[in-house]
């Protein structure tokens, strides 16, 4: 029943969170068309480069069918957890958050749930049936699925780890732009958001499949592409965790530490 | 001298906070890398079987990539009109002593967006190999500046003083339909072409790099009609929009 209870309160938070996105709603249709444009660009530029042949075992089909599935699941997946961290702390938020009957890590967390939410529903489905009915998606079976939705939500967890870690830099520099610009480099090019990570020589790919990155873009992709045989699945899931784990465990000692350091109005 | 010191002062606060000073530089540069990176992985994978040759590619990708790098470390402040306009800021231009429109766009520098330039400007120097042609670059760069700014400005205006739109949601899309010009029109269907040339700064993108690309001008007198429409617009509506606004105090 507690349990219930917490979790409503951050459901509810989410609420907020999701209807503050929402209160502009003029901006829904430029950002479907703006993926859109970009998806156009993409599935013409990757054609006329199939012209020449195959890719490392991809068919023009399957290179945009990865590319479009890595950068709609690093839309919805990459929440904007850093950038609300970074000015509750900058604008002394962080001590209104405290106050409220809930973690104040888990208010703000809750809140960047709810972008996350916002672009699922207005950015991830309406690009996805649109770009479905138009251009050529390999599409998976049941099963496959299934892991893909397992393995994005895994990815969720990652990736707020890993902005809450850079959006707590926030307590020693005054500005994390270029922290936040850098970060969100890794997650485009070692996720294999741009271009397949198979692209890559050989043991650049074997280096990049053992970080967290490689599982917030790259790992969803190719399971939907079914390139992932049951047994390595398994093992990705398993890295996967493992990942979260540590993760988990550093965002806690640097909010630990972060806690000392920050001081808000009042002490 | 009035607009130095704005410039000046802009600058100070962009380089205020020297670990962020150096992660965003940094940054820009990864990013340029990162950006040609599809381009180059294409270029690697097909092992000079494409049908356009290698050098026009990268002509057309880093010539875009050029002039969008100079305007966003420059000129991007324009964009920022639709909120100064909504938030009553922009009361703050209007009283400086210089053209309000300038004081907006000397308030912004994006540094991020040198890397950008450094990594285009070797490129189209790799490629284009031919001094005489990379030395005309200083008159086609300006001219595709103006074009673009002309773009964006009218956009701002008519986004911050009629069509309310604080996020300057346009500018976002008119961006983005510069991305066409990364690649050689060549590579686009019949219908997305003649979509593409509508928009005045397709025709000066692709003109400039045809020349680069050949070292002949190609025009037609319909699209200097385009280009010298373009221009006009900023005039024409600049007081109007100045009429326009009641600032923040009414």
């Amino acid at each position: 029943m507690e349990g219930a209870k917490t979790l409503y309160k951050y459901w509810a938070l989410a609420v907020v969170g999701y209807k503050k996105r929402l209160s502009y709603r003029a901006a829904i249709p430029n950002l479907i068309l703006l993926y859109l444009l970009g998806y156009i660009i993409t599935f013409f530029f990757w054609g006329f480069v199939h012209d020449a042949g195959d890719i490392q075992g991809f068919s023009l089909s399957d290179t945009f069918t990865y590319l479009f599935v890595a950068s709609l699941v690093r839309t919805f997946v990459n929440n904007d957890l850093d950038r609300i961290l970074s000015r509750k702390i900058r604008q002394g938020l962080f001590a209104c958050d405290i106050l409220l009957p809930a973690n104040p890590v888990g208010v703000s967390v809750a809140e960047s749930m709810g972008t996350t939410l916002y672009m699922l529903m207005w950015g991830a489905l309406p690009v996805a049936l649109t770009v479905g009915w138009f251009f050529p998606l390999t599409r998976p079976s049941l099963g496959y699925l299934m892991a893909f939705c397992i393995t994005v939500a895994v990815a969720i967890v990652l990736n707020v780890q890993i902005n809450f870690i850079v959006g707590l830099i926030s307590v020693w520099t005054r500005r994390i732009d270029g922290v936040m610009a850098l970060k969100g480099i890794a997650t485009l090019i070692l996720a294999g958001t741009l271009v397949p990570l198979d692209f890559l020589p050989g043991w650049i790919l074997s280096v990049l499949k053992v970080t967290p990155f490689a599982a917030l873009s790259y790992y969803p992709a190719m399971v939907f592409l079914e390139k992932m045989p049951p047994q390595e699945l398994a093992m990705l899931l398993l890295l996967q965790v493992v990942w979260a784990i540590v993760l988990l465990s550093i965002s806690r000692r640097v909010f630990t530490r972060a806690r000392i350091k920050l001081v808000t109005f009042g002490g | 001298m009035k607009q130095l010191s704005l410039i000046k002062a802009s600058l100070k606060n962009a380089t205020a906070e020297s670990f962020d000073l150096w992660a965003v530089l940094f940054s820009g540069l990864v990013h340029e890398l990162i950006a040609f990176f599809p381009l180059q992985i294409a270029l690697f994978a097909a092992a000079g079987n494409l049908k356009i040759p290698s050098n026009d590619l990268i002509i057309s990708y880093s010539y875009t990539r050029l002039v969008l790098a100079v305007y966003r470390m420059f000129l991007s402040g324009i964009e920022k009109l639709p909120s100064l306009v909504l938030t009553g800021g922009l009361d703050v231009y209007l009283i400086l002593p210089i053209h309000w429109i300038m004081a907006a766009m000397f308030s912004q520098f994006n540094l991020s967006a040198i890397g950008s330039m450094l990594m285009s400007i070797v490129l189209l120097a790799t490629a284009i190999g031919d001094m005489e042609r990379l030395l005309l670059l200083v008159m086609l760069l300006p001219l595709s500046l103006l074009i673009l700014g002309s773009l964006f400005l009218v956009i701002s205006l008519i986004t911050g003083f009629w069509w309310v739109d604080p996020r300057n949601t346009m500018i976002t899309i008119i961006d983005r339909i510069t991305d066409f010009y990364r690649y050689p029109i060549d590579i686009y269907p019949a219908i997305i072409k003649q979509i593409i040339w509508l928009f005045p700064t397709a025709t000066v993108f692709y003109i400039a790099i045809d020349y680069l690309r050949t070292g002949v001008i190609y025009s037609s007198s319909t699209q200097l009609t385009i280009l010298t429409t373009t221009l006009l617009f900023p005039v024409i509506l600049t007081p109007l929009a100045r009429r326009r606004y009641k600032g923040a105090g009414s």
